[in-house]
């Protein structure tokens, strides 16, 4: 991941390197056709200073030696220029100064010389264009790390300055927790744009609050509403029971339903605590030693594992001692020990262990994993039974949480195991 | 035995009546709060059943109300409010007992019993029945005078169907009676059954006879 002013500057280096480099030919084209324009120029001009002059004129064939030997770039030739005449051409000569070929623009066009005809071949050198090339793009180079230089500078600013309110509202929203159901306060900007935003943000959280707040009051008075129907159906079946003439078979109905009115009660009492957690805040905490909660609630679960024959063992390192409520700590623990007896197998074992800073419920069962992305979850049971209300370990999850501890499921050996660190 | 249901739950209202009569308690109904108010200044009850939420006003101003008037008469509180702090407030504003909906009427029942008990003998406490003798101050049981050792849990069970006496109580109500609080989370009841069959051996034992019946195994009645 890069940042966003990262990104920018990368394409504006790209634009940077592109415009030079489409620049530099058309630059060189240019100042070499403007050159070339003015060299020619003085070659035509020099051309008719000689033919108008006329001194050529009282020349004989001998001076022409000594007329070449003194004037460098106007000679009179023999007539044997092969190359064209009465235009201005690039031809290379020989320089035994520097030892190399240079060029020049050349013109020929035919006189004549005391009777005879002649070539005259008027030249003016040029510059070399590798050393005009080398000149711009050095000049180029210069524009390009200026450019370039500028461009981190600026955008360096940009990032720190220009966008420190978004990276504020950024932080903001990172920080922002549902359940607390604090709306964070942005810091006032006076860029249009991340007011905007923390705007749409403000309004879109608060949405968000509203909707979560309904949402727990919609549980809670759904949950706290069906109590009484319950009730009523729970006294009938209680009225019905003493009914003197009941039959086998519907003593046999009656129990079924006394059964899913109490699970139905419990999947009730679960979503209500489950709501309710969220007012953790004003929830009371106190010193709690672990080993005497565990031992307090274990004779209940002996009589529960007593169905399936489970060999409970305990192994109590340490007292721990912990800060925190203990309603809900109960309700944790009794959720963790009761999946393990519930998701057990018959004649198979509960461990329950507790060390300085962990409490590790560890059963045998299924001989497969669960899901632990899913285990969790309200309502996501992994298997059908059905005394489970398929809240159990949301609950347990949700107390973890507001209390600050971390529970973790894992396989090993066969064996279920869930782990609550303090 | 005069008890008063303040409850607006008609049908619940009714089975609350119905339980109770077949122990013997003179039941009368009311569903609203003002009707409440009138029939506990005009008439004296041994126990009042009070529902919070009702047509009208507030449970607990009522309940207020009539403890003002220094009525010496029990009050338990029947309530979809289960949260631990309304049972504080209602037990501090002189309720005796508070339950919370939905509750076995057999619960009801058994704690309805041992109020009447608690504040009709308080000195000497003592149920009895033909050959078995409760001690209620001192939570002993004894047949033919000759006292018989039994474990809390088989005492609070002996307890809830005495207060049942000739009626039916589900295995679900006696599991929930005996685990308290983790009531709620325990499913499985099949824990009834060793606690009935503990106290029956422990009792005939004694040489007391067995007044609890089994009916279909889904539920016990101490028959008498």
């Amino acid at each position: 991941m890069r940042k966003l002013a990262t990104k920018s500057l990368i394409y504006y280096s790209l634009f940077a390197i592109l415009m030079l480099g489409l620049a530099t030919p058309l630059f060189f084209w240019i100042t070499q056709k403007l050159y070339l324009d003015d060299v020619d120029e003085a070659i035509l001009l020099r051309q008719e200073e000689f033919l108008t002059d006329g001194t050529y004129t009282r020349l004989e064939d001998e001076d022409l030696q000594k007329w070449n030997a003194f004037s460098r770039d106007i000679k009179i030739l023999p007539d044997t220029v092969k190359a064209a005449k009465g235009k201005i051409i690039q031809q290379v000569f020989y320089d035994k100064l520097a030892d190399e070929f240079e060029p020049y623009r050349v013109l020929y066009r035919e006189i004549t010389v005391d009777g005879n005809k002649a070539n005259l071949m008027i030249r003016i050198n040029l510059v070399e264009s590798k050393d005009l090339i080398q000149s711009i793009l050095f000049i180029d180079g210069s524009i390009l790390i200026i450019l370039l230089l500028g461009f981190v500078l600026v955008t360096k600013v940009i990032s720190d300055r220009l966008w420190k309110p978004f990276n504020q509202t950024l932080e903001y929203i990172a920080k922002f927790n549902l359940e607390k159901g604090e709306q964070p306060d942005f810091p006032p900007t006076t860029t249009l744009e991340f007011d905007r935003l923390n705007n749409s943000v403000d309004k879109l959280i608060g949405q968000n609050l509203k909707a979560f707040e309904r949402e727990k009051e919609f549980t809670q008075n759904a949950s706290h509403e069906l109590q009484t129907p319950l009730a009523v159906i729970q006294s009938k079946l209680d009225i019905f029971l003493q009914n003197k003439n009941l039959t086998k078979e519907q003593a046999h109905i009656l129990q079924q339903l006394y059964d899913a009115t109490s699970r139905l009660y419990r999947i009730n009492k679960n979503l209500l605590l489950l709501a309710r957690l969220e007012n953790f805040k004003f929830t009371q905490r106190e010193k709690l030693h672990l080993v005497s909660i565990l031992q307090d609630v274990l004779p209940y679960f002996h009589e529960q594992a007593e169905k399936k024959k489970l060999t409970i063992d305990t192994n109590f390192e340490y007292d721990t001692t912990i800060q925190t409520n203990k309603g809900q700590f109960e309700i944790l623990v009794n959720n963790l020990i009761l999946n393990a007896i519930r998701h057990n197998i018959k004649l198979g074992h509960i461990t329950i262990s507790l060390t300085k800073n962990q409490l590790v419920v560890a059963n045998s069962g299924s001989t497969e994993a669960l899901e632990a992305d899913k285990l969790f979850k309200r309502f996501s049971r992994s298997t059908e039974l059905a005394e489970s209300s398929g809240l159990g370990l949301a609950i347990s999850k949700k107390i973890a949480d507001l209390n600050g501890f971390t529970i973790g499921y894992s396989f090993l050996k066969n064996e279920h195991i869930f782990t609550i660190t303090f | 035995m005069k008890i008063l249901i303040i409850e607006d739950e008609k049908f619940l209202a009714e089975s609350i009546t119905a339980y109770l009569s077949q122990e013997g308690y003179l039941c009368e109904n009311v569903n609203t709060y003002s009707e409440g108010l009138s029939k506990t200044f005009d008439y004296n009850y041994d126990c009042i059943l009070l529902d919070l939420m009702l047509p009208g006003g507030n449970g607990l101003d009522l309940l207020e109300a009539f403890k003002r008037e220094n009525n010496s008469n029990g009050v338990i509180i029947i309530s979809a409010k289960d949260r631990v702090e309304d049972k504080i407030k209602g037990l501090q504003l002189g309720a005796d007992d508070y339950l919370s909906k939905p509750f076995h009427l057999s619960e009801l029942s058994a704690r309805i019993y041992s109020l009447m008990r608690r504040k009709n003998f308080e000195n000497t406490n003592i149920i009895q029945f033909n050959e078995l003798q409760i001690d209620l101050m001192a939570k002993s049981v004894s047949v033919n005078k000759k006292y018989v050792k039994i474990t809390k849990k088989e005492y609070r069970l002996l307890l809830f169907l005495i207060g049942n006496k000739n009626r039916t109580v589900s295995k679900g109500s006696i599991a929930e009676h005996l685990s308290g609080d983790m009531a709620d989370m325990l499913d499985n009841h099949d824990f009834v059954y060793a606690h009935i069959n503990n106290l029956k051996k422990r009792l005939s034992h004694a040489g007391c006879e067995d007044y609890i019946k089994s009916i279909y195994g889904m539920g016990y009645k101490w028959e008498l």
